[in-house]
């Protein structure tokens, strides 16, 4: 069901990952739905019968995060949220979240006092003037 | 965008599965392979929901597993030999043949409609000669190996229509056709000698532990029902007669305060005999001979009656009244029981009813009033001469011992488990090959005569087994000494063709043996066999004996046929009776019925709906119907649209299986016409884990439905968008 919300709201232009998202689905459904998966396989543009192909396995790749969204906070409210690699170390967050405008706007002028990093969740900045 | 036109879909693609061979299965031994087994029907004439169920969980593991690369083999067949043939032939004159195979035919192509991909070439069908002349060769094998053995058993028998009852067909003790009192007979029959087996067939329940039901694994021990006691003989008072009982508690063996015996026991008439008892005797022995033993199952209050004799018991001398009991059964044990009613429920129940004194030999371990109820546990003996003290346990061992010494009585493993009665005097089953002849006795049909072929020509009048007036088949020629022989006309039971069914998909066509073992080596066992947990016992036991005898005798090499085991549940449905629906509308049935279709009107669009100028009692019994009747039944008559009672249903209703009686039921065939086959697969898979039950509901089945319309609209959408389109895994791979 889920996988049939996602795909309605898919809005991007990637004609070869619609396709095999698509594939994946009538595969997905085949054991259950076998006449409707066997007649749509055919539609668009395969040969043979759906219980012949090899069942979709997952990517393990792909389940990966490999970017996450995190808050930066500015004296204890969020004031930005900033994409940063997964495995992201604490000074490169730190270069990246002061370069963001938003981050700068609340910052700029002011003493730093503290800058707390917890890995993977959030940035805490203290500024003082 | 075109509609989603289930039924276009499903007839073209069904077409294209006919033209190949898709579902086929060939050994190779290069894959895994996967053997999976839905038990197959009985063609009672329509597929019903619950084979729906049964075979759509089936096709969507064998569809899955094919998919993953496995080699699997997923047949069916047909389960059909069986009474409901032979009834109809007698109701309706249609040859149970006939009325057979037009079934087949008709549920092999609901079964094809609904999707499942089965190896039809592997098709089994339990009564063309073909397959049932295999049964004859295993039976010749039992009979060989002396598995097999004839001996008399009780029957229920109509003295009017001279035939064999089963147990369904004895109605309130009388025969189901023609209401004549119906009686025990003892006659000549065939058994299976399954006890041999009841060690193994309980030891190895063990293996299939984690993959076999709880409930399952519970049955079948409780059924073969082991139990390790002593044999103890108590001499009857002035009289050679001994009555020999088997009992677990040999510990209670001094609280024992009168005997009792089954109605069928040899001594039952004779003991009473010149006794002041004598009649009351014949008079209650009359009464539960009459009765089928599933009737006398029902009974629950405990009657007996006095014999006038007494025994003697062999331990302290006492003298203890026999009686005639109706919970003593036949069949079980030794058909007599030594009563200590102090410490056994159903001994104390009958004692208080007679006034029998109960003489407590066990300490309870808090304070008991045995005047009020049974200590049926374990505990340290009292009012026992030299084993007060001892613990139960220990009391068990030494009294044993003590009657092995005095040669009055023996430690002994009792099973409950009886040996299978394979004969029916019936028409449509597979005839037992032997032949009776007057200078050689009993001869076995051999092997290179097989099958002995089921005539077809024969008369069905519900009197008798047909077999035994048609001459053609009855007479014959001794195998040995060439003079006239007369056939056996008893057929075998129908669960003798299930029990090894699974062994014959792997090599259907086999004209030489059952099966051959390489084939049975390459897909045995059955790594996954679904069915209803009504077949707990019997086809599940059976099927383990047999591939049992026939591992020993070389044919196959696996010691159990089904490594796992699932139970479906129940597909049931939400209905309202008459009775309620009125309770509901504050309606009584002495109202009109004007009164009742004003309260409808609330509730929908009643506009056709027939008044009639009575009440809705009148109404009822003009057209046949009761209170407990489906409101289905009633919206009928009333020509009232179904739709209203929906409501009603799902907020009042009671779940029930779906049943005609209850007028419950969904039809597979119309609801393929209403929704398609893969809206009926996709509900019921989707509605509840495979082992639990569940309500079929309209709105369940609606919104199956509306999901696979959104998916067709969402490829149908996006076609032309992706025709064309080639990609490969690569592709995405770059992107990341």
């Amino acid at each position: 069901m889920e996988l049939v919300n996602e795909l309605y709201s898919y809005k991007g232009k990637n004609k070869k990952l619609l396709k095999e998202a698509i594939e994946n689905l009538i595969l997905l459904l085949s054991p259950f739905t076998p006449f409707m998966s066997d007649y749509l396989w055919r539609l668009i543009g395969n040969e043979g019968f759906t219980i012949e192909q090899k069942f979709p396995e997952y990517d393990e790749d792909a389940l990966v995060e490999k970017e996450k969204e995190i808050p930066v906070q500015v004296n204890g409210k969020v004031r930005a949220k900033i994409k940063v690699p997964a495995d992201v170390d604490e000074e490169t967050v730190k270069t990246i979240a002061f370069e963001n405008e938003s981050v700068k706007k609340w910052t700029e002028g002011k003493e730093i006092v503290k800058v707390i990093f917890i890995k993977g969740k959030i940035l805490n900045i203290v500024v003082r003037g | 965008m075109t509609e989603y036109n289930f039924r276009q879909i499903e007839e073209t693609i069904l077409k294209k599965w006919e033209q190949t061979d898709i579902f086929k299965s060939c050994e190779d031994k290069k894959r895994d392979k996967f053997y999976i087994l839905e038990m197959f029907p009985y063609p009672s004439g329509r597929i019903h929901m619950g084979h729906v169920r049964n075979y759509a969980i089936g096709d969507v593991v064998n569809r899955y597993l094919r998919m993953k690369g496995k080699n699997t083999l997923h047949p069916m067949g047909w389960d059909a030999f069986g009474m409901p043939a032979e009834n109809a032939a007698i109701k309706s004159g249609i040859h149970p043949a006939k009325w057979t195979y037009e079934n087949i035919d008709y549920m092999k192509k609901q079964l094809k409609r609904l999707g499942f991909s089965y190896d039809w070439d592997r098709e089994i069908t339990t009564c063309i000669p073909e397959y049932y002349r295999w049964n004859q060769w295993i039976f010749l094998k039992m009979l060989e190996k002396g598995i097999a053995y004839r001996k008399s058993a009780v029957v229920n028998w109509c003295p009017h229509d001279m035939t064999v009852l089963a147990n369904e067909q004895v109605i309130e003790g009388r025969c189901w056709r023609c209401d004549t009192p119906v009686v025990q007979k003892e006659i000549p029959s065939w058994f299976l000698r399954i006890t041999d087996y009841a060690e193994i067939l309980l030891d190895d329940l063990e293996e299939l532990k984690d993959n076999w039901p709880e409930a399952v694994l519970t049955m079948q021990k409780n059924w073969i029902g082991k139990s390790v006691g002593a044999t103890v003989r108590f001499p009857v008072e002035n009289s050679t007669a001994v009555i020999e009982v088997f009992t677990t508690r040999p510990d209670t063996l001094y609280g024992v305060t009168f005997m009792a015996i089954a109605p069928e026991h040899s001594l039952s008439l004779e003991l009473s005999k010149g006794t002041e008892q004598e009649t009351d005797v014949e008079d209650f022995v009359q009464k539960y001979l009459t009765m089928s033993t599933r009737e006398r199952n029902i009974v629950e209050e405990k009657e007996g009656v006095f014999t006038g004799r007494y025994a003697i018991n062999p331990l302290t001398g006492e003298r203890i009244p026999i009686y005639i009991a109706n919970y003593v059964l036949w069949g079980y044990g030794t058909g007599a029981i030594m009563a200590v009613p102090a410490h056994d429920e159903r001994d104390h129940e009958f004692a208080k009813k007679y006034s029998i004194p109960i003489k407590p030999v066990i300490q309870p371990p808090e304070e008991w009033d045995f005047g009020e109820k049974a200590y049926e546990g374990e505990g340290v003996l009292i009012n026992s001469d030299g084993f007060d003290g001892l613990h139960s346990a220990q009391a068990k061992e030494k009294i044993t011992q003590l009657l092995e010494e005095k040669g009055i009585g023996e430690k002994t493993v009792n099973f409950r488990l009886r040996d299978w009665n394979i004969s029916r005097q019936r028409y449509w089953g597979t005839p037992i090959p032997v032949v009776y002849c007057d200078s050689c006795g009993i001869v076995p049909v051999p092997e290179e005569q097989l099958p002995v072929i089921l005539p077809e020509n024969v008369q069905f009048t519900g009197m008798g087994n047909p077999l035994e007036k048609n001459e053609e088949f009855v007479k014959t020629e001794c195998p040995k000494c060439r003079r006239e022989a007369r056939r056996e006309t008893d057929t075998m039971d129908t669960f003798v063709d299930s029990s090894w069914y699974f062994l014959r998909y792997c090599d259907p066509k086999n004209e030489k043996e059952p099966f051959s073992t390489e084939k049975t080596d390459y897909w045995m066992p059955v790594d996954l066999y679904i069915g209803g947990i009504e077949h707990a016992v019997l086809h599940l036991l059976y099927s383990r004996f047999f591939t049992k005898f026939l591992k020993e005798i070389g044919l196959v090499n696996v010691k159990e046929p089904f490594v796992k085991l699932l139970t479906q549940g129940m597909v049931l449905k939400k209905w309202v009776k008459i009775e309620k629906l009125l309770e509901i509308l504050h309606v009584s049935s002495d109202d009109s019925i004007e009164t009742l279709i004003g309260k409808l009107t609330f509730y929908g669009d009643i506009t056709d709906a027939k008044v009639e100028n009575t009440t809705i009692k009148e109404f009822m019994e003009k057209n046949h119907l009761t209170l407990n009747d489906n409101a289905k039944l009633l919206f009928d008559k009333l020509n009232i649209p179904q739709n209203i009672l929906r409501e009603f249903e799902e907020k009042y209703g009671k779940s029930d299986k779906m049943s005609k009686s209850k007028h419950n039921t969904v039809d597979p065939d119309e609801m393929i016409k209403k929704y398609g086959a893969d809206t009926i697969r996709l509900y019921i898979l989707f509605a509840a884990p495979p082992h639990s039950s569940f309500d079929w509901t309209d709105s369940g089945i609606e919104g199956a439905h509306r999901f696979l319309k959104r998916v067709w609209n969402f490829v149908s959408e996006k076609l032309e968008e992706i025709k064309g389109v080639e990609y490969s895994r690569e592709d995405f791979k770059k992107s990341a």
